[in-house]
């Protein structure tokens, strides 16, 4: 009852994503602060940082197929029911997100998209209705979508963002003091620091990488070669 | 049985003290536990975080006022009164204890990252406050039609 008191005070105030335009503690200082915490905490919070924030450079060669088969691995191992939801939300606003992009990507057959979470079948059933037939139960799809359509991937990417943080700090507040509301505050910094890393050299720098690794990987790359011989 | 309505009679007489120190355990632990994380994270008024980790001790105080109150020489006839007196009223101290400490952890983490609530923030655990004190002042009260 009384593991995380001294934790969740030594932790700073984070202010609203928006307002948030430097990091009140470093990830250094926060890693001495969750010194605190036992071996098993530790261990559940590393898996949940895994699932919620998972590292592009380790996934790059990973097709979706096998990325939703190993975050459904992951996710057994988390025992914290709260957390459990949260992170399945997380990952159904990121399917809705991914389904959107695949159609606007050309992707014609609904089979070949992988997801995970309550809508995966009700996407593909509803593959070409503008809404995936989720209109009326999602109500950021509706979001998600006049954004897309204004072209701005950061757009996209803030509100998704915006939405997560709600979720994270909604459920901090129903939790305090506990270790759940430790592991939102986490997630919650690593997605202020992720924001305030936005850089765009460095994007097309990661898409140079990830092109590269997926043409490596499908052989087009060979098979242009000896095109051009 | 006249043994067991004795040792009731004991039990309702030290109650109200044990209880209630068992909920100021509990309180100051943890509101004790939230001072110590608010120190490293503040610069200045590290004083009033240790002093509102005190606030749930006063339920020890009134359980030791309680017990005086009740404190008398115990027969047949007075021990259900003191059981129940003493029983009922320590638990009270225990749960506000308890709970204020929980209500003074949260109010330090308030005051840590906005020092102008301080006050403000104390509110809750001073209703907490407030009910040990019903519970204390009405066993005061009543324990006077206990039978000597």
């Amino acid at each position: 009852m009384s593991d995380y008191y001294t934790l969740m005070t030594a932790l700073p105030w984070l202010p609203d994503l928006e307002q948030c335009t430097q990091l009140p503690i470093s990830r250094i200082a926060l890693d001495r602060r969750l010194t605190m915490l036992s071996e098993h905490d530790s261990e559940q919070l590393s898996k949940i940082e895994a699932v919620f924030n998972p590292i592009i450079d380790q996934h790059i060669s990973l097709t979706d197929k096998d990325f939703i088969t190993q975050w459904k691995a992951t996710v057994q191992q988390v025992e914290s029911p709260r957390m459990l939801a949260l992170i399945n939300d997380q990952m159904e606003l990121k399917t809705l997100l991914a389904a959107l992009r695949c159609r606007a990507g050309g992707l014609e057959d609904p089979s070949q998209f992988y997801g995970a979470g309550r809508w995966v079948q009700l996407i593909k059933k509803h593959w070409f209705e503008p809404g995936f037939g989720l209109d009326r139960v999602c109500p950021q799809l509706l979001q998600l979508q006049r954004l897309m359509a204004k072209e701005k991937p950061m757009l996209v990417e803030d509100y998704y963002n915006q939405q997560l943080w709600t979720r994270l700090r909604q459920a901090e507040h129903c939790v305090q003091f506990s270790f759940e509301a430790l592991v939102c505050f986490v997630l919650r910094w690593s997605i202020a620091e992720r924001c305030l890393r936005y850089d765009g050299d460095k994007a097309v720098d990661t898409f140079n990488r990830s092109r590269s690794a997926l043409l490596d990987r499908s052989g087009l790359n060979q098979q242009l070669l000896q095109g051009n011989r | 049985m006249d043994n067991l309505i004795i040792a009731l009679g004991w039990a309702g007489l030290y109650g109200p003290m044990a209880l209630g120190a068992i909920g100021s355990m509990i309180g100051c632990a943890l509101a004790g536990q939230a001072a110590c994380g608010a120190l490293l994270e503040t610069e200045t008024g590290h004083g009033r975080y240790i002093g509102i980790a005190a606030m749930p001790s006063s339920q020890s105080i009134y359980g030791i006022v309680v017990m005086f109150a009740l404190n008398r020489e115990i027969t047949v006839a007075n021990a259900p009164g003191l059981a129940a007196i003493g029983l009922l009223c320590g638990l009270a101290l225990l749960f506000s204890a308890a709970w204020q400490g929980r209500c003074c952890a949260s109010a330090i983490n308030v005051a840590k990252i906005r020092p102008e609530i301080f006050g403000m923030s104390l509110a809750p655990a001073a209703i907490v406050e407030g009910f040990a004190v019903f519970a204390f002042i009405f066993a005061l009260v009543i324990s006077a039609g206990v039978p000597a």
